[in-house]
Formats: C-alpha cells, structure tokens, sequence
C-alpha cells in the first residue's frame, strides 16, 4: 500500500512540476506580446536621452534576443530574482514581500469566516433538507455565489462606512495615525479589516455551505453511517461522530482547490477597499504595464494555486482511505 | 435615498457598540491629503507630473518663491538684484540655512543645481533655466547668475535647490535612474516615508529658517479612485481632498464641517491633432490641412462637452494659456473666436474640397475619407465622456471619428515615440509663467514634449523674443500675439479649462485659505496651506 | 434504435418535468426567458441611442414619470440604457459560453475518443486550464489585448472551457465502450460520423448542463473586467454602467438608481444561469436528486 501511495504521490508532484514549468513559458511570452513600448512607460521621459535609454534596457535585460531573454529569465527565476519592478524601481521580491502580509490576513481571516459559517450552513440546510430552512439556505448560497465580489463590498460600504458609519472604507490602518497602545493599533487594524474580510467571506460561505450540504447528505447515506445506525448509537451520535468528520472532507479540500478562486475575490476587495496587498498590486501593475511585477505576481498566484492543488490531493489521499487503493 | 428608518435606528445602537473601537486615542496632528494621483518620483530629474511638483514645494526651497499675489518673496535668497543691462542677477542667499542632513546650504550647492538641470535638461524645471549662460559664487552666500539676453522669467519656475554633497555622488548617467529617496532638501517639510501605492509621509522641519509649519506631519494618501476618496473625507479619515470627482460637489458642499470649491485651474483638456508634416507621420493627411482642424473647433458644442464632463465648472477653452494666468491669457475677440457652428464647419469643408463622399463621410482631394482615429485614455472618465460627445459632434459634419480607449502608457507610446495617432484628448498643467506652455508647441520640442508636431517658425522666433522681453506690456503683446497664431493654425482644439475640486475639513484644521482668491487649497502657486493650517 | 439511448426529445421533456418540478431551477429559467425576451425586443419596447446625451440638466436625475429608472451621469435614460445593456451582457455571455463550450466538446470528444498520447496531452493542457488563477489571467489576457467587446469574449472563451473538457472526456469515455458505438466503429464508420452520430447526443446532457454554469461565470466575468476598467467603454454592459457609477460616486452621492438596476440585473441574470445549472446538475447527478 506505501508503495501505491508513493508512486501516487510521485505522479502527482511531476505533473505540479509540468504544469508550473508551463506556466513560467506561458507566463514568460505572454507578457511579451503586450502593446506598447515598455520603456517608453518606464522612462516617462519623451526627452529621454539614448544613452539613458540604452541604460535602462540593460538593467531590465530588455536589450537582448527574446531566447536571450528567455535564458536569462530562467536563470534569474533559479535565483528567486523576478527582476526590477518598473513602477517601483525596486526587486520585484522585496515589493511582493512587502504586500503578502496583508493579503494572507485578509486571505486566512475570511477565510476562517467562512469555514466556520459555511459549515455551520450546510448543516442546517442538510438536517432540514427539503424544507423551507433548506430551500432559503441554498438560495442564500446561490445568491452569495452569484454576487460579483465588488458589488458586495460597494454595498458594505455604502451600509456600514457611508450610512452607519461604523467601520473606514480605505486602507489598512489609520495612515500616520499616533497609538498609545498596542492593542489601540491592533483595534485599527481590526476595524479596517472587518468589511473586506466580511466581503470575501461572505462570497466563499455560499459555496463552503452548498458543499458541506451535499457531503453531509452523501455522507449520512452511506453504509458505515447505516452500520453505526444498526449499532444503537443516537442519531446525534451517529452524526457527530460519524456524519461530520467525514463529512468535513471535501470542504477541507475545497478550501485549498478554490485559492484561485479566493485570489480574484481578493483582488476586487482589494481594490475597492483600497486594501495594500498582492491584489491592489497586480491591479496597479496592470494599469502601469509593470511586466516585471506583473510576471512576479502571477508566477506566484499560479504557483501558490498550484501547490494548493497539490496539497489538496495528498490531503485526500491522507484522510480518504479509498483514494488510497 | 439608502437610508431607511431601519438603518437609522440601528445606526445609534451600532455607535454605541463601536464607540471605543474607532476613537482612536492619541490625536496627532498630521494633515491628511487624499489624492487619487501620486508623484511618479521624488527626484526633479525623473518626475514630469504635478503631484510630484506639489512636493517639491514642500520638501525643497527654491531662491525666491511667488506669494499669494504672485509677487517674488526671498526664500533662500534674502534679496537679490538686477544689473543695469539687465544681464546679471545677484543673489544674497539667507545665512544659517541647513540641508535636512544638518549640511549647512552654500551658494555653490545653487550653481551646482542649476549647472546639473541646464547640462542634464531633464525634469520639470530645466526648461526655466534657458538663456542662463553662466553662474559664479564669489563666496558662500552670494550667487551671480549671467544670461546673454535678459531673462524674463528669472523669478519664477520655484526651481528646487538640491545639496551638492548628495547629488554629486551620482553620475550624470545614472540621473535619469536615481530614486532620491529620501530626499534631502531644505525645505518645510522633511521626508519620512512614502509607500508607494499607499502614502507619502512628510515630517515638519523644525530647523526650518522661514515660518514654520502648523502641523507636524503632511500625510498624502493614495485612492484608488475619487469615491473612496470623498466617503474617506466625510468620514474625517483625512482632512483633505484634492481631485474630488465634480459630481460630488454640490453633496459635499452641503456639510457644514466641509469647505469645498470649485475654482480655476492651471490648465486646460485639449482635442489634439497629428499636425506633423513629414513622411515619417503616421496622421492623417487631411489633418495636415488647417482648415479641416478648424472645422472640427467650430463643431464642436464646447459648452455641452463641459456640461456633460465637469457639470459645467469650469471655462470653455479657446487660446492655450488658461485664464487663471490673468497676465498672460488672450480673450479673444468675437470675431476671431470659433463659437460652436455645424453650418459654419461643413461650409469650410466643402469650400475647402471635402465633399461628402458615396457613405456620408467626407472625402479628401485624393479620395481618403475623414475617418480619424481618436484616442482616448481609458483611465480618464471625463476625457473618454468628451471623446464620445465629440464623435456625435464629428458625425454632424461628416467626419468619422473612431473612439479607441488605451492606457496611459501606451497612448505616450503611440504620440511620443512613434507620431502614430490621429487625434487624442489629455490636457496639460501650466506655471504661472507662460514660457512652459509656450515651449510645448516649439518646433524644438517635436520628439520632445511637442504631442501635436506642430511647427512654425514665426511662433518660435516669437517664443525666443517673450523670453528675454523684461518690459511686462511688450512681453504680454508678444505672447498674445503667439496665442492668435495657436488658434488660428489650431493644432489643438481646447475644449475646456477645467476647474479644481478639492474640499477641507474647517472642523479638523483652522487657518484654510484659498490661493488666489477664487483659486483652490493645493496645487496653488505656493505652499500656503500646507505651512499655515492649524489643528483644531 | 437501442434501449441504452433515449432520444433527444425525451430527454428534454424529462427536463423540463424535473425543471417544473424543481422550484429553484423553474425560477432560474423564468428569470432567464425574461432577460433574453427584453434583451430580443428591447429595441422595440423602448428604443435607445447610445449618442442621445441630455443637456446639463439631465444629469443623474432619480426616477420619474419620464425616466422610470432616473438619468445616468451623461443624461440618459437608465431603463433605455439597461435594455440596451442586456444585449451587450447576454451577447457576451452566450458568445463566450459558445465558444467555451466549443473547445471544452472539441477537446473533450477528441481525448476521450482517441485516448492515448492525444489523451495525454490534451489533458495535461486541460489540467493547466483548470489550475490557472481564473481572474489573474483573465485580467492579464485582456490587458494584452485590449478593452473591446470581442477581446473580451475571446478571453472569457478561452479561459473557462477546461472543466466542460474534463466533463465530457469522462463521459465520452464512459460512452466509447458501449456497445451500439462498438458496433459503429466495427461496421466501418468514420470517426467523425461515430462521434457525431453516437457519442455527442449522449454527451449532450452534460454540455449542457456546464454551459449554463460557464454563461454565469463569463457574465461574472465581464461584469468584473469591466468594473476593473478593462471592459469595452463604447459596447456599455450592465458591467460598465457599473464601472461608471462607481467611477462618478454615485454610491456616495446617493444615486442608487445608477448603482443597484445594473447591479440588480448583473445578479438575477447570473442567479438565473445558476439555479438553472443548479438544477441542471440535479437532474445529471441523480444521486442527490434521488435520495
């Protein structure tokens, strides 16, 4: 059996390792083919000088052959070295560095949100299935998924910033604000950060509840469940025990199989709530045709989402005893 | 409106609940500007746009600066004078000055600065120093600026002094690469942090010579776009608001904690045109033809396009200096001036042999039609709003203008590099001296600055002669003279001069004053607010 | 004609009895046939002119006799403008869904009939689709080819055709072996005509049921592209009056008639799409709807 998991799991790895390598082609001559000079957007400068110029492109490596590029781009890569970020004039690394703190809190706040109400929806859509609970509950799931992201958080603001003006719109925390206390920081940072968490969560609880539902239905159908039944536990037993340990999978799993999914949610909170992460800074980066930090950026989404592909199976096999065989 | 009683009841249970979450303790007394713009760099070498020249004012300090009646004040000279010729100037630098680094300031660090912006020729403010031929310090506090002809616009440009200790370190090819950051000036305000994307923090210098600043720290914050921007100001999250969308004018004005204005700005949106006569041109022909540029002006409904842009605040456009400059600003005469005229602007195009050809559109002599490519910036709301009254305009006289949106950088691609467009809109910022704007339309600037490639050679010889024309009427004569010729050869249709729209919180700061009198709180001439607001 | 293989009318005729039957996916239709009735005849119930700016005092007028749905920030006719627009959704949506639905079946058929070293690698490159962060590339592939109304369909095609694929590999592979397709293939018909003939009707059902999925997901998507400024500014979608409400404030200044029609119609159009597909999927996946 370890020998049927481990050639499982090689399997698994290589296939990661083809698809990343793609996505670094892919991501490599995609940008390439963008209109537009990219150094005429760097220098800003129509009085730029050649010699300047001629600078410039060395330092971005722009002056060589696309396979030169290509080459040196691999190399690069090798080293953790995505280039110079155009806007910023700095390592690509140390800008996305400075901008993964606040997206992984929004990212695992929400996040953690969800999960836990997501879950605690399926369950009440499951144990009434076929209700009006069930019916109302899947609606509200459905209604949640189909809500684009950005519309939901413009309408959090307008109730909670503009009306109620309970929490701030903009930010992350209270720029150039004074603290007398840590947790009066931590407080600021709480409140900035409850409207984009509650955004990106509320459009993940749709789809945690819908499937923590259907697993918990399935789950309760299946044959160890009937054995434990016949056993004498209590039917809350046999679901406590049995109904939502098993359950629970799949959402597990989801969590990680939906990051690209949670990504594009983060980039519109992200940017209608002026939030500074990896979101805001693809947006930007788009916007000022920074190919450098816009390569980073999606080499490190398609990474992080593949990696999570990745880990999501090998979780599966860990905690699914039928994967294994 | 949103709020339903429901909403209003729970907003007082809502309150209570949050009330020790949000009051954030310590109250500090920094000036919070939201703008939805920021600096491209925080060198002078680098930096072409006018947040970036906003914060030149505050971090550096030029020889004289201009005050609120635009009349030369000493800020690092104390005095300075005027030979008889008129060819040097001289200086007396304020003694006991001291960089942000504890450097004291010397005359030399002025030649320096001034050598390294003539030789260099970049940024916003080398172009003030044409005609300067050479600068001597005969010691540490005086400086003799020479010029071979008189240099009218000595006084003004605000160009920053830079610290010689710092910049000659640089080589004169890593210029146009170098950050600066931090920048050392000697200014008000000295530089804290600027996270790009997010804030720009300046702290007060408290060794600053002149009058010092109110607050202790001006914080310009970054919005992603103008209604976060506004929602951030009513919620007291900054003090301050410079581009506020015009729409949100008349709500904002009705709190009574907000002070918000309309008022003229320094510069203006234009319709330019490919004027570029050379085989290399990638225009259309037709638009080499000044007829056809002006009929496009006389169909052109600029009062509705300045409606239907900016609620109609603002001016509509006719010659290239704005009319807050006005000194400089030519009102035209009825008779010179194009007023919106369809019937006007299809009479010319016939007369001028552009019939309507088989498909309604006009053709040219040589059989192209009048189909021109516009360009408009996808990231400028207002423009893409003009660019599309204005087909409906063009199609009234037979012309064909085909909308394309692109992005900023692509669009300065497209003009700059490659002369490859037909027509686009943007719009320019001005000084208050005229000499910047002028020199746009130089024929030296094609490849340079010049977005239209247009080029004649009266108008230069004119824009030599305003500059070294010390006698303020002869100069004015000279550059209204250069405005007629603009609109008359049109290379740009302007469409409007478009106001300012900022708003201030009177409850936070004391001490607000607009600059001039019906002008805005920044991106003024000068740094008054910045130095003299108050926290309440 | 064999036992295994109902006819296409059946099917749909059990479709629209489970449809019926099933409030959730009866309601997503209802909502459906009533957007692609306006989005048909709009121009006939209220025609509108894109051009037809209104003067100074048109603009963001709320709601009246005259403007039902008030004015927009150019002075025009909301109502006119939302008519206008569903056309300009729907387009996106069904072009895009047809396209996606296109390469999802293509590639689909073709890996799971010919297996193999095709198989292989058709599906490595179905695998990469899947896994690539949807909005990221979304947004960088317009950005690369610019904001206009094809670029966006072709973008939204190309990107979401990857789970249709893996869909219908799987049931054509299921389909290959039995035993009327076996039959086919060993009396000499064509790949193409086996293909044709036996194996799509039955993968139908399953296409079917993605691209109801997929059209939510492309509306989503132009909606979002558009509201991050990268929509088709002179084509106005639901998503760009969005995307202009947002830009002149109109949630701060109060003008919800801007805001929540588009926004209304972006959701009840996609709600519909997906209760539909929600029910849909019931109905393939019987294993649920039964128990």
């Amino acid at each position: 059996m370890l020998f049927v998991s481990s050639r499982y799991l090689g399997n698994k790895i290589a296939q990661a390792l083809i698809t990343i390598f793609i996505v670094l082609c892919v991501n490599f001559f995609l940008f390439r083919i963008m209109p537009g000079d990219p150094l005429s957007m760097l220098m800003r400068n129509p009085r730029a000088s050649q010699q300047a110029i001629q600078k410039a492109k060395e330092l971005y490596g722009l002056d060589q052959s696309l396979p030169a590029q290509f080459g040196r781009y691999l190399q690069d890569l090798v080293k953790l070295d995505f280039g110079v970020s155009f806007m910023f004039k700095k390592p690509v690394v140390e800008v996305i560095g400075g901008k993964i703190g606040p997206t992984l809190l929004l990212l695992g706040v929400s996040e953690l949100i969800a999960i836990i109400l997501g879950i605690y929806l399926g369950i009440v859509a499951a144990s009434h299935r076929g209700r009006i609970v069930d019916v109302g509950a899947i609606s509200l799931s459905l209604l949640l998924y189909s809500l684009p992201t950005f519309l939901l958080g413009m309408v959090l603001i307008l109730v909670f910033s503009v009306y109620w003006g309970l929490f701030p719109s903009v930010g992350m925390v209270t720029a150039a604000a004074k603290f007398s206390s840590w947790w009066r920081q931590s407080l600021d940072l709480l409140a900035h950060l409850f409207l984009p968490a509650m955004t990106l969560a509320l459009t993940l609880i749709g789809e945690y509840g819908m499937l923590m539902r259907s697993s918990l239905i399935e789950v309760l159908s299946e044959d160890f469940i009937v054995t434990a039944r016949a056993k004498g536990l209590s039917e809350r037993e046999v679901i406590h025990k049995h109904g939502y340990p098993n359950a629970l999978l799949p959402v597990v799993t989801a969590i990680s199989i939906n990051l690209g999914l949670t990504i594009a949610g983060a980039i519109q909170v992200e940017t209608v709530f002026s939030w500074p992460g990896i979101g805001r800074l693809m947006y930007d980066a788009l916007n000022n045709r920074d190919y450098p930090l816009l390569q980073g950026i999606f080499l490190l989404v398609c990474i992080c989402v593949i990696v999570a592909n990745l880990l999501s199976d090998l979780l599966y096999m860990v905690l699914d005893p039928r994967v294994k065989s | 409106m949103f709020a339903t009683p429901f909403l209003r009841l729970s907003k007082r249970v809502g309150l209570f609940f949050l009330i020790g979450l949000l009051s954030i303790s310590a109250f500090s007394a920094a000036l919070k500007v939201g703008w939805t713009v920021e600096p491209d760099s925080v060198s002078p070498f680098i930096a072409y746009n006018l947040p970036s020249a906003e914060v030149f004012l505050l971090l550096y300090d030029p020889l004289v600066a201009l005050n609120e009646k635009e009349e030369p004040v000493g800020k690092i000279a104390e005095s300075w004078e005027i030979s008889e010729d008129q060819l040097t100037w001289t200086f007396y630098l304020r003694k006991g000055i001291r960089w942000h680094d504890g450097e004291p300031l010397r005359a030399e660090d002025v030649k320096f600065t001034y050598d390294l912006f003539m030789n260099s020729g970049l940024g916003l403010f080398s172009g003030f120093l044409n005609g300067i031929e050479s600068i001597e310090c005969p010691d540490d506090y005086t400086v003799l600026i020479h010029s071979e002809e008189p240099k009218a616009n000595m006084l003004m440009g605000n160009t920053p002094i830079l610290p010689k200790h710092v910049w000659e370190q640089v080589a004169e090819e890593d210029l146009e690469l170098w950050e600066n950051e931090p920048a050392i000036g000697s200014g008000a305000f000295t530089f804290l942090e600027w996270r790009k994307g997010e804030f720009l923090r300046l702290k007060a210098n408290r060794a600053y010579a002149l009058e010092k600043p109110k607050v202790d720290e001006v914080v310009f914050i970054l919005f992603a776009n103008n209604d976060t921007l506004a929602q951030a100001l009513k919620t007291g999250e900054i003090s301050a608001a410079v581009n506020i969308n015009p729409m949100q004018l008349p709500q904002l004005s009705l709190s009574p904690n907000l002070l918000a204005v309309s008022s003229p700005g320094y510069g203006f949106t234009q319709l330019a045109f490919n004027c570029w006569e050379s085989e290399d041109s990638l225009g259309h022909p037709a638009l080499l033809d000044k007829r056809v540029r002006q009929a496009i002006d006389w169909a052109l409904d600029k009062k509705a396009i300045l409606d239907m842009t900016y609620l109609g605040q603002g001016e509509v456009g006719t010659t290239l200096i704005p009319p807050i400059l006005q000194k400089w600003h030519y009102r035209l005469t009825d008779t010179e001036r194009r007023d919106y005229n369809p019937k006007k602007a299809n009479d010319l195009l016939a007369s001028s042999g552009y019939p309507i050809g088989p498909k309604g559109i006009r053709v040219d002599p040589q059989g192209n039609e009048l189909r021109f490519r516009l360009y408009l910036r996808a990231s400028n709301t207002q423009e893409i709003k003009a660019g599309q009254l204005i087909k409906k305009y063009l199609q009234a006289i037979g012309i064909d203008a085909a909308i394309e949106t692109v992005d900023d950088g692509l669009l300065m691609d497209l003009i700059f590099s490659n002369a490859d467009f037909d027509m686009f809109i943007w719009g320019w910022g001005t000084d208050v001296d005229p000499t910047t704007i002028l020199n746009v339309m130089s024929t030296n600037e094609i490849f340079g600055l010049s977005d239209c490639f247009y080029s004649n050679e009266e108008y230069d010889r004119l824009l030599a002669l305003q500059a070294t024309q010390m006698d303020e009427a002869q100069r004015r004569e000279t550059v209204y003279e250069m405005q007629r010729i603009l609109y008359e050869d049109s290379p740009y249709a302007i469409l409007f001069y478009d106001n300012e729209f900022q708003a201030v919180r009177t409850d936070l700061f004391s001490g607000w004053k607009r600059i001039p009198e019906n002008g805005a709180f920044f991106f003024t001439i000068n740094p008054y607010n910045y130095l003299n607001v108050t926290p309440k | 004609m064999p036992l295994d293989k109902p006819t296409l009318s059946l099917r749909f005729k059990r479709a629209f009895s489970v449809l019926y039957g099933n409030k959730i996916g009866f309601t997503g239709f209802l909502i459906l046939c009533f957007f692609f009735f306006i989005a048909l005849f709009g121009p006939w119930i209220k025609p509108y002119d894109i051009m037809d700016f209104g003067g100074a005092a048109d603009i963001l007028r709320p709601p009246s006799l005259e403007h039902l749905l008030g004015t927009d920030d150019m002075g025009r006719d909301i109502l006119g403008g939302l008519i206008a627009g569903s056309r300009i959704s729907l387009l996106v949506g069904v072009m895009a869904t047809v396209l996606s639905m296109f390469l999802g079946a293509v590639i689909g058929l073709t890996a799971g009939y010919f297996g193999g070293f095709i198989d292989a690698v058709l599906m490595r490159l179905t695998d990469i689709f899947l896994v690539l962060p949807w909005l990221p590339l979304v947004l960088v592939l317009a950005a690369i080819l610019g904001a206009n109304l094809w670029n966006i369909i072709l973008v939204i095609g190309l990107t979401s055709w990857a789970g249709t694929a893996r869909v219908v590999r799987a049931q054509t592979l299921s389909i290959k072996e039995r035993t009327y397709v076996e039959r086919a293939r060993s009396l000499g018909s064509s790949n193409l005509r086996v293909i044709l003939r036996h194996i799509l009707p039955n993968v139908f059902p399953v296409i079917f049921a993605n691209t109801v999925l997929i059209a939510a997901v492309a509306i989503l998507s132009e909606t979002t592209l558009s509201f991050l400024g990268l929509g088709d500014s002179l084509n106005q979608s639901w998503g760009m009056m969005l995307h202009y409400a947002f830009e002149c404030g109109a949630a701060s200044i109060g003008a919800y008639w801007f805001l929540l029609p588009p926004g209304l119609c972006v959701v009840l159009v996609v709600l519909g799409f997906t209760f539909l597909g929600y029910a849909l999927d019931e109905w393939i996946n019987p294993q649920i709807r039964k128990r």
